[in-house]
């Protein structure tokens, strides 16, 4: 198949990947380790995971798009 | 009308429901045809894959397991939605290399793609037998789910054996019936109704017992100092155990071959969309917890036998007289610990046939192998059913420690795909080796080397031996150049 495409999202995908596990675990967790702020009613912790989720979320959209999107190669 | 019965009637309302859906998926569909049966021609619809595995993921746990560990753990739960969130995420590259492979051999099976890629059967049945153990302890899991569900809302009236028995033998008969799209479907109907649960009792809790959710955690650190953090005083996990069980759970997430064989079932496109909206499913779990936290403070921790009762203890103790809620919590917990098994029910009984029985007998017409599935349905059912039931100890160990032991298909699964020198005596190696480590770290030792998660260890000395092993190897002859690539460049 067309594998140039395929190719093109294979490197930067992986790198985020890799940045959303490394900003879930210790030590880059450590800097939301903690209860305050509450954000939303959760504590900084919780938010913090899933402010990642909200973000991973975006970013599979941009990833998509650029894939299969208007303004990327169908 | 008490609140038992309103239990009861909403709980047979739902289980009428998912039956008929889950029989008359499968209909008008080739009843006896493997590739139908086990991934439904690999045309499954987007809404309809979505569901099945956001649906698989939400198990019996996300009612009774995740609240308790909310309760009895704190912050430590915080893993569940971080894990649920990243597992998917290589799916996004993974799942279509798979499926694109999976459609040009003609697999259904974890065992049929890592058999063929490392020539070997052993390392076929090896995957099929650790799936299928796998498969028992997490169906007993689910089938205890239902049985307490149904034993505590309608106080008793419903004894334990009956209410898994009807639950979970309506389960075996449309997986039975209609193969993978019986579950599929069943899911749809289930993910929407135990999403709605969720919110609806998490927030209900919260605000019933607490005030609001910023009120709840502002106490819960007052009297708890560290209960709401990770590997500070006070705190229930330490940052390396919080860390390796994110990972272990988080890379083995894929390796479910219920899951993993999801990538046959559809399209490249499908897959990349399931995988964009998956991080939400991590965010719908958040009041799931809530539950738990709301039960701080009003819930003396001795008052239950074990954590994973903490929603019903709340729903039975401390909100009397509310019968819809009842009936409410009654069918979402239930269609939880469904959505979960239909597919697991379904994996164990493909990897059964497929994995563990195909190899002894590779000249077996369709037909055939689409019987011993069904009968495969009937028999890891009637396993799973029994030892949740009656239990056994000394089954239990080896069905923990193979649950434990999935994470340890990541190194061969991971090989095949990008690694061109990998062979079989490396993944075979590497995956004993894992599985031996994780064993006696699980069952055996009191604790681990700093803490790490026993699967993690495993996983570690995993990858060692697999990389000794290759390098080795590679004196002797690697596979054939051509099959490699075909993976490596799927």
């Amino acid at each position: 198949m067309d594998n140039s495409r395929t190719r093109n999202v294979t490197k930067p995908y992986i790198i985020f990947v890799v940045v959303i596990f490394l900003l879930m675990i210790f030590p880059l967790y450590g800097l939301a380790n903690r209860v305050f702020p509450l954000v939303l009613g959760l504590p900084f912790g919780l938010f913090w995971v899933v402010l990642l989720e909200v973000i991973a979320f975006v970013a599979l959209c941009c990833f998509y798009r650029y894939e299969y999107g208007n303004g990327g190669r169908s | 009308m008490s609140n038992w019965q309103f239990a009861l009637g909403s709980m047979l309302v739902y289980l009428v429901f998912a039956f008929v859906i889950g029989i008359m998926a499968g209909r008008k569909r080739s009843f006896w045809s493997v590739s139908e049966y086990a991934v439904a021609d690999r045309g499954l619809g987007l809404i309809v894959i979505w569901f099945m595995m956001g649906g698989t993921v939400f198990s019996a746990f996300s009612f009774l397991g995740g609240p308790g560990m909310a309760f009895s753990k704190g912050a430590a739960s915080f893993f569940v939605p971080a894990y649920i969130a990243l597992g998917i995420l290589p799916w996004y590259l993974l799942g279509p290399k798979v499926g694109r492979i999976g459609a040009r051999k003609n697999f259904f099976t974890m065992g049929d793609f890592l058999g063929d890629r490392y020539q070997s059967r052993a390392l076929t049945v090896l995957v099929g037998l650790i799936s299928v153990l796998a498969f028992i302890q997490y169906l007993t899991l689910q089938i205890k789910g239902m049985a307490f569900i149904f034993n505590i809302l309608t106080d008793g009236v419903i004894p334990y054996w009956f209410g898994a028995l009807l639950a979970y033998g309506i389960v075996c008969a449309y997986v039975a019936t209609s193969g993978v799209r019986g579950a599929a479907w069943s899911d749809v109907l289930q993910g929407a109704l135990m999403l709605v649960v969720a919110w609806t009792v998490g927030y209900f809790l919260v605000y019933t017992l607490q005030g609001s959710p910023t009120e709840m955690f502002t106490a819960i650190n007052a009297t708890k100092p560290g209960f709401l953090t990770i590997g500070q005083d006070g705190s229930q996990m330490s940052a390396m155990a919080y860390s390796t069980v994110i990972l272990v759970s988080a890379l083995g997430f894929l390796m479910w071959p219920h899951l993993f064989t999801k990538s046959y079932t559809t399209t490249e496109k499908r897959i990349k969309i399931t995988t964009m909206a998956f991080p939400l499913f991590g965010i719908f779990l958040v009041p799931v917890l809530f539950v738990g936290f709301a039960a701080i403070g009003v819930v003396a921790p001795d008052a239950l036998e074990s954590s994973n009762q903490i929603l019903p203890y709340l729903v039975t103790h401390n909100l009397g007289a509310n019968g819809w809620l009842y009936g409410l919590i009654g069918a979402g917990a239930l269609a939880a610990a469904m959505s979960s098994s239909d597919a697991i029910t379904h994996g164990g009984s493909v990897s059964l046939g497929r994995d563990v029985i195909l190899p002894f007998k590779p000249d077996m017409d369709e037909r055939t192998q689409v019987w011993i599935m069904r009968i495969g349905v009937v028999a890891i059912g009637a396993a799973a059913y029994c030892l949740s039931i009656f239990g056994a100890a000394g089954i239990i160990a080896l069905l923990v420690g193979a649950y434990g032991s999935i994470a340890q298909f990541v190194p061969a699964v991971y090989g095949a795909l990008i690694w061109r020198r990998g062979t079989k005596y490396g993944a075979i190696a590497g995956m004993v080796v894992g599985i031996g480590v994780n064993y006696y770290f699980q069952i055996v030792a009191e604790s681990t080397p700093l803490d790490m998660n026993a699967g993690f260890v495993g996983l570690l000395c995993n990858i060692v031996v697999f990389v000794v092993f290759v390098a080795v190897s590679l004196m002797t002859r690697p596979v054939p150049a051509a099959l490699a690539d075909e993976y490596t460049n799927a």
